[in-house]
């Protein structure tokens, strides 16, 4: 893929053109589906890391390093955060479609495999709670997507929406908060 | 809520985030000003922070320095460092500004609970350590956001070595820091705490000029030992200094005085020489196993580089005193500190050191050892048969001439051993009330092996054979999909045994392919025994580690690829079981990419358990081609060998998860015939051999998944044909085989599905829950937990 185009349009975006968003766009979002392909994927906690590691990937990939700063940087995150949510949302319905298929719940593979079972991160019911935070403040759900799903820290993630660490770091707070509260509900139908 | 009713709360709920766990309650009541809805709300969100611990963290969370900031009652003054445990912290205590305290917080990772539990357990052996050149461990406690933390002495110096190094002390100098040392290692081992982690930069010395020892007894509270509580997490085990870590540390063995002295061994070397005993190349466990357990360090006078010691001075005892605190071998290290330092002494006060120049001392014991096993092993046959005429024999002395006979009958030894663990057991394992039986000769088997062991002294063949012995006794203790006696934990430990035979079976015979192939082995049979995916894992990649080095040292070598493709096999499975499908998927792939075209039985399972990680990320077109792959090799293999039961069987479970998926893609006719060849299989196999129970209990299953398929499908009468048949096949099986609860198992599995079939296809729960109740009757007598049968239960109860 062409590396040269998207650094050249992450710096035209991070300079104020607006149209190079546009563009970039299609072309990391291409990267990431093919990089998730290969690597799918588990629905665990550990999410994190695979999602982070997923825009690691992408980011070396497309972006040639040496023309660009951190700041670049953290706006090339900022794009792939929301396409990652994305993709995973999307992964984690072909499942959850899957499993609802014809044959019901109970039916399992006839395999002499070990049987494992792990507690899942549900990635739906959390793109449902964030969409319902983003009702409260938009902002503050961004800041989430950042942090969870490009793994940026703080200080990234304010350069990334041109606002304060302080905030940043009030908003990362309570919407953990207000976000575990509503998950830890959300097996009983609260919310 | 509002977004503005939001706005409020948070102001609120992040100034409360911000104060003390004591201080919270005042500063809510000033906050909400009577306000009873905001503060309800305020105290359920702190609730929910809480507990929220790693939620939604990145995964390296970035730690924040808390410099100026308060850990419990002490201000923290600076970040002093970064362990693989945490974060060190200088700190004074807030009513007390003149004591400097060190204070470890430790990660946000690690386990807490255990932890805290450890602490306080630690505690009262900590506190009866009081030395002057150990540094006290004065406190600890918990972190507003549940972080535990120590409070330790503070200790400004500089480590032992660069101490001696910055004044190029002399050999004598550096030996009487050493003593110091020594002396409080020693009050530590009286009072019963191993330190775990003696290292240079845990020895600094003051202004003083003293030594003060750091984090006595740390180590045990921060990383508990495989088996004690929980397996030593791989954070743990990396937390590890693996320069100065002995043997049966990096093994993840139990720990003892011993350990220490090797760690005082090993910084004795660097003191002396300034350089580390070993050189690793990489830094992976495989590689620090490999170097800490074989290769010799060495020659402190060989490498002398210090500045103000000369290899001259070294040469000789202090080579053999640092040589017997570094042996592998736990028995041949000094037993005690006390005599350790008791050797450094005679050795500045010119005596004669009792620490042997290694080489010949070595080569005698070796000899004494192998005469010994003989004799050992000769003994235990002659016990063993209980033949008065044997153990007059062996009275009369196992000689140097008689070393023949004595192998001879070593050999023997080594065949009942054999006989007991293969023959005897396969016999018996099928019989009607056999278990007793099988467990007796198992343990008699062990012991065998363990006075086998015990003499092994250095004779790698030997060794070799012992540890096969106990990957196949472990077999039958409780390997999953063997018959077997259900006990892992058993398994695991002769598993550990095997393993530490090879280990010193390589050091006998450094590069040994044959034993490199047996020990990558015992790692695989470990990693399918593993208590956790990370265990799991963990042995897996060993296992890897080990083959893939021979594959590049043999690339031609038929058999090292074999281990190759089971290795890359036992590596996928140890990710599937973490459910980490892709990279389960990926390992798959590179095994089938190794499996050779002979083995078919292999290329088939790889394809088949592909197939299933596709099918479990919901990747079902894939799936079914992985298992479209698999049937035909299965296919051929029937066509091949028409009396292989075994081909028969697996070419069934192909058709089966083939039906699954195609009922998840709504092939639903498709589906269902997939399901009668399954059964049509199984039918004809359980018509071959009415008495095996594997063919019975394949059939019954295969039964009622046609029946669920059916039911898929509409087609009530012939589904509920298929159930009647499961049932009556798993009847018959409680009748009529030796061991009733296999057939139990049948019908317990049985029920519940029927019962299902009736909840969610018909939508009857009244029929349903009669179902599902002989199932849980079922699951009851054989105390087996079935919360998937409660479940079902109170699906239905709750309409």
């Amino acid at each position: 893929m062409a590396g040269v185009g998207v650094t050249a349009l992450l710096l035209d975006w991070s300079n104020g053109d607006r149209g190079a968003l546009e563009r970039l766009m299609p072309l990391v979002y291409e990267e990431l589906r093919e990089i998730a392909r290969r690597h799918l994927s588990r629905e665990d906690p550990a999410h994190t890391l695979q999602s982070t590691a997923l825009v690691h990937e992408a980011y070396l990939r497309l972006v040639d390093q040496k023309r660009v700063q951190w700041q670049n940087r953290a706006h090339f995150f900022a794009v792939a955060a929301q396409l990652v949510r994305r993709i995973l949302l999307d992964h984690a319905r072909r499942r959850h479609a899957a499993k609802r298929g014809g044959a019901g719940t109970v039916l399992t593979l006839d395999e002499g495999l070990v049987a494992e079972r792990q507690r899942a991160l549900d990635v739906v019911a959390l793109d449902e709670a964030l969409n319902a935070l983003a009702e409260l403040d938009a902002q503050q759900a961004r800041v989430v997507e950042l942090r969870f799903f490009a793994g940026l820290t703080i200080a990234e993630t304010a350069e990334a929406m041109g606002i304060s660490g302080a905030t940043v770091q009030r908003d990362w707070i309570t919407a953990k908060a207000w976000l575990f509260d509503r998950l830890k509900g959300s097996g009983r139908g609260a919310g | 809520m509002t977004a503005e009713r939001w706005r409020q709360v948070r102001e609120v709920l992040y100034a409360a985030a911000e104060q003390d766990a004591a201080a919270r309650a005042e500063f809510l009541r000033e906050a909400c000003d009577g306000d009873a809805g905001l503060r309800e709300e305020v105290e359920r969100l702190l609730a929910a922070l809480d507990e929220s611990g790693a939620f939604l963290e990145p995964a390296a969370p970035a730690e924040r320095d808390l410099s100026g900031g308060k850990i419990g009652p002490y201000l923290v003054l600076e970040r002093a460092g970064q362990g693989g445990m945490g974060t060190v912290y200088r700190a004074v205590r807030e009513d007390d500004y003149r004591q400097e305290v060190a204070i470890k917080l430790v990660k946000r990772e690690v386990e807490t609970e255990a932890l805290t539990a450890r602490f306080r357990r630690e505690r009262q052996a900590l506190a009866r350590l009081n030395h002057p050149n150990i540094a006290r461990l004065l406190d600890g406690g918990t972190t507003a956001d549940g972080r535990p933390y120590l409070v330790m002495e503070w200790v400004e110096g500089t480590s032992i070595t660069e101490y001696a190094n910055a004044r190029k002390l002399g050999v004598r100098e550096r030996l009487g820091l050493f003593l110091t040392v020594c002396d409080a290692v020693a009050h530590a081992h009286r009072n019963l705490v191993v330190h775990r982690d003696l290292k240079p930069s845990n020895l600094p010395i003051t202004a003083a000029g003293a030594p003060k020892l750091l984090d006595f007894g740390i180590a045990k509270i921060l990383a508990p030992e495989a088996g004690e509580e929980e397996a030593m997490t791989v954070a743990g085990g990396l937390a590890l200094t693996p320069d100065y870590a002995s043997p049966e540390q990096v093994r993840g063995e139990p720990l003892t005085t011993a350990t220490d002295i090797y760690s005082l061994g090993a910084t004795l070397y660097e003191l002396l020489t300034g350089v580390r005993p070993h050189r690793f190349e990489t830094r992976t466990p495989p590689e620090i196993e490999r170097v800490v357990c074989e290769r010799e360090a060495a020659l402190p006078s060989a490498v002398a580089r210090a500045p103000g010691v000369g290899a001259s001075a070294l040469r000789g005892d202090l080579d053999n005193i640092v040589r017997k605190a570094m042996e592998k071998d736990q028995g041949r290290r000094y037993s005690h500190v006390d005599e350790f330092a008791a050797d450094v002494r005679r050795y500045l006060e010119g005596l004669p050191v009792l620490a042997r120049p290694w080489a010949v001392g070595y080569r005698a014991r070796k000899f004494v050892a192998r005469n010994k096993a003989l004799a050992g092993a000769a003994a235990a046959v002659v016990v063993a048969l209980a033949a008065g005429l044997g153990l007059t024999l062996w009275e009369a002395g196992v000689a140097r001439h008689q070393r023949e006979a004595a192998e001879r009958r070593f050999e023997l030894a080594r065949r009942v051993a054999d006989s007991l663990l293969y023959e005897i057991n396969d016999r018996i394992q099928d019989l009607a009330g056999s278990t007793a039986a099988r467990e007796l000769v198992l343990r008699r088997s062990l012991e065998y092996l363990d006075a086998l062991a015990r003499e092994s002294g250095s004779n790698a063949a030997l060794q070799r054979d012992v540890a096969n012995a106990y990957v196949r006794a472990a077999m039958l203790q409780g390997a999953p999909g063997v018959s077997n006696l259900g006990n892992p934990a058993a398994a695991r430990e002769s598993l550990g045994k095997a393993r530490s035979l090879l280990e010193s079976a390589l050091a006998a015979a450094p590069g040994s392919a044959e034993i490199r192939r047996d020990l990558a082995r015992a790692y695989r049979e470990s990693a399918q025994l593993g208590r956790d995916g990370a265990e799991f894992e963990r042995h897996a990649q060993a296992a890897l580690a080990i083959v893939e080095e021979l594959r590049r040292e043999r690339p031609g070598d038929a058999g090292v690829l074999g281990d190759l493709e089971r290795s890359e096999f036992t590596m996928a499975r140890s990710m599937a079981a973490q459910a980490r499908y892709g990279e389960a998927a990926a390992y798959y792939r590179r095994a089938l990419a190794h499996a050779g075209a002979a083995d078919a039985q292999n290329v088939a399972l790889d394809q088949k358990s592909l197939g299933a990680v596709l099918f479990k990320m919901g990747e079902l077109e894939d799936a079914l081609k992985e298992y479209a792959a698999a049937t035909a090799t299965d296919e051929a293999r029937v066509k091949a060998e028409a009396a292989n039961g075994r081909a028969k069987l697996d070419l069934s479970y192909d058709y089966a998860d083939t039906g699954l998926i195609l009922l998840r893609l709504k092939r639903v006719d498709e589906g269902v015939a997939m399901y009668r060849r399954a059964r049509e299989l199984r039918v004809q196999m359980k018509a071959a051999d009415p008495r095996d129970a594997r063919a019975a209990s394949a059939l019954v299953s295969a039964e009622w998944r046609l029946g669920w398929a059916l039911g898929v499908a509409g087609d009530r009468a012939r589904a509920g044909e298929a159930f009647r048949r499961a049932v009556k096949g798993a009847e018959e099986m409680i009748a009529r085989l030796p061991d009733r609860t296999v057939g139990m198992r049948a019908l317990a599995e049985a029920s519940w599905n029927i019962g299902e079939s009736y909840r969610q296809q018909r939508g009857s729960c009244a029929q349903a829950v009669l179902w599902l109740e002989r199932a849980r009757g079922l699951y009851r007598e054989l105390k087996v937990p079935a919360p998937r049968v409660e479940e079902s239960l109170a699906a239905c109860g709750g309409k």
